[in-house]
């Protein structure tokens, strides 16, 4: 069903055009909607390298742990916005990122899916902490999302409780030559007693129009 | 040398599969020259008449003769790091591409820069086409930079859709470019207007070599699938497929007369891993030669101007190279 979408500034001119508007500044309304996109505006989440390991096709997927995967548990949610916070609904949103040894799966699709959207922009999927993969220094998901109207997005999650941090992500995150912004690590909710603990982390995704 | 490019990082198609028996035995290397370095090199080029060695690592590139292991040079970069280099016009000259965007091109003898590019963004594969009037550079945005060497100046700016450049290649006749794409896709450019010819999109994994024919028509890809490609580059389509092995493709050289080609493989997942070498033939897919040693880290590989095939290992501070006959 195709969507029917106004963005702010087209929202404000077409009411200012039926009259529903009035202005009692001297403002003109691209002015008034200038400064309604401006008040509004989220920062694009930042670009991040695509490195070498995506593989085509991977499958549909919330639970990419499997049962017995060694690994700590990690939920990663978050929601898909643009730059005006308007949700995306229609975004698509693939991950890959290696397993708890550090490997990525080139034969196959462990650790690898395109993540359905749950309504209202949302997504999450369960897997497990990435290890470090020999050449890189940090862990980190891969992460492509895209919509339509929007700049696709490459980018990479990290996280806070990473070991190379030394429990100061402020300071040590250049420690990784690719991780070139600190909004990328992301803070780590640890639940669960020492037996059952689970990683909690939230990643919300911000894209740019075109 | 037609060298292999060593990355750091490194499907099923409708091809049809080769039923190549794997059962070749495993060919006997033969140390050619060892050269007493004064520190471990990471990365290693050996000029294309085979007479000279470089050597990277950190911020300077030293170069030896290969003949009496004597040091020629030593390039030092100050602050710039080099994420790329090799050897242009037999040795004379060596090309480096600089982290922060520049391109040199050193005088191999007096290790002074004759001609600098900038790039802009990080050079980290460089390839120059056979007549020396186009220069190709890539790195990790998704773009490709293509300069007149004539004129020095930037004739075109090709994208990528969504990764950075694995690796690219130029067609014997300068008039086309290959380009692989960590997305997946290579895409093929016609040099003299910038534009798309085709993109081949059914590989499911980034491929780190490409190398082609020379007659141009056909691209052979190394892929991260294990296996060598060999796509039509008028159509962008895979024509077929050589055996998949164990490990990715992590770099690809053509043979001089075109008749064959070596592949360098790794695990992915293991950088400083073993690197089995093995040498098909172009024509009929045949596997010619192998050097699958459980001890073998190459860090060079490719064939000299006069056919030979060589590899490099560093044993400590020294430095192997070897001969696959």
């Amino acid at each position: 069903m195709p969507r029917f979408s106004l963005t702010r500034r087209e929202l404000i001119e077409k009411c200012a055009a039926l009259g529903v508007v009035v202005t009692a500044t001297s403002l003109p309304i691209s002015a008034i909607a200038k400064i309604w996109d401006d008040s509004e505006v989220r920062h694009a989440t930042p670009p991040n390298a695509f490195g070498p390991f995506y593989k085509k096709h991977s499958p549909q997927a919330r639970e990419l742990r499997a049962a017995g995967d060694p690994g700590l548990p990690l939920t990663v949610t978050g929601r898909v916005l643009d730059t005006r916070g308007e949700v995306l609904e229609d975004a698509k949103i693939e991950v890959w990122h290696a397993d708890h040894f550090g490997k990525y799966d080139i034969e196959g699709y462990r650790f690898r899916a395109q993540i359905p959207l749950k309504g209202k922009g949302a997504y999450s999927f369960d897997s497990v902490m990435p290890g470090h993969y020999p050449d890189r220094v940090c862990q980190h998901v891969h992460y492509l999302a895209s919509a339509p109207g929007h700049k696709t997005l490459v980018t990479q999650l990290y996280f806070a409780t990473d070991p190379v941090f030394e429990g100061d992500p402020d300071k040590n995150f250049t420690r990784d030559p690719l991780l070139i912004s600190r909004e990328l690590v992301r803070p780590v909710v640890l639940t669960g007693d020492p037996k059952t603990m689970h990683a909690e982390v939230n990643f919300e995704l911000c894209l740019e129009r075109l | 040398m037609k060298r292999c490019r060593f990355s750091f990082a490194g499907f099923v198609l409708a091809g049809i599969f080769l039923s190549i028996p794997l059962s070749v035995p495993a060919s006997e290397p033969k140390l050619e020259t060892k050269i007493a370095v004064n520190e471990e090199m990471r990365f290693t080029a050996i000029s294309p008449d085979g007479k000279i060695a470089g050597m990277l690592k950190g911020n300077k590139i030293g170069i030896w003769s290969i003949a009496d292991g004597q040091q020629i040079q030593m390039i030092e970069l100050g602050v710039e790091q080099p994420v790329f280099f090799d050897f242009l016009d037999n040795g004379t000259h060596l090309l480096v591409g600089l982290r922060h965007g520049k391109i040199q091109l050193h005088d191999v003898q007096t290790g002074k820069v004759l001609r600098s590019l900038d790039n802009g963004a990080e050079p980290r594969v460089v390839r120059v086409s056979k007549d020396g009037e186009l220069l190709a550079a890539a790195g990790g945005d998704r773009e490709v930079h293509l300069w007149d060497l004539a004129t020095g100046k930037l004739a075109h700016r090709l994208a990528l859709e969504l990764g950075g450049a694995m690796d690219l290649a130029f067609s014997p006749d300068g008039r086309t470019l290959a380009g692989s794409s960590q997305d997946t896709n290579i895409y093929v450019w016609d040099t003299k207007t910038g534009t798309v010819k085709n993109v081949a999109r059914e590989l499911s994994l980034a491929t780190f070599g490409l190398a082609f024919v020379p007659d141009g028509k056909w691209l052979f890809a190394g892929s991260g699938d294990f296996a060598i490609h060999v796509i039509d580059a008028g159509s962008g389509k895979v024509a077929r497929s050589f055996p998949a092995q164990k490990m990715p493709v992590i770099a690809l050289a053509m043979a001089p007369d075109g008749k064959s080609i070596v592949a360098v493989y790794r695990d992915a997942n293991e950088p400083f891993g073993n690197t089995p070498i093995l040498l098909w033939s172009t024509e009929t897919g045949e596997l010619l030669k192998k050097n699958n040693s459980p001890e073998l880290k190459a860090n060079g590989c490719g064939f000299l101007s006069d056919g030979r095939l060589v590899y490099s290992t560093m044993n400590g501070k020294e430095l192997q190279v070897w001969s696959l006959r």
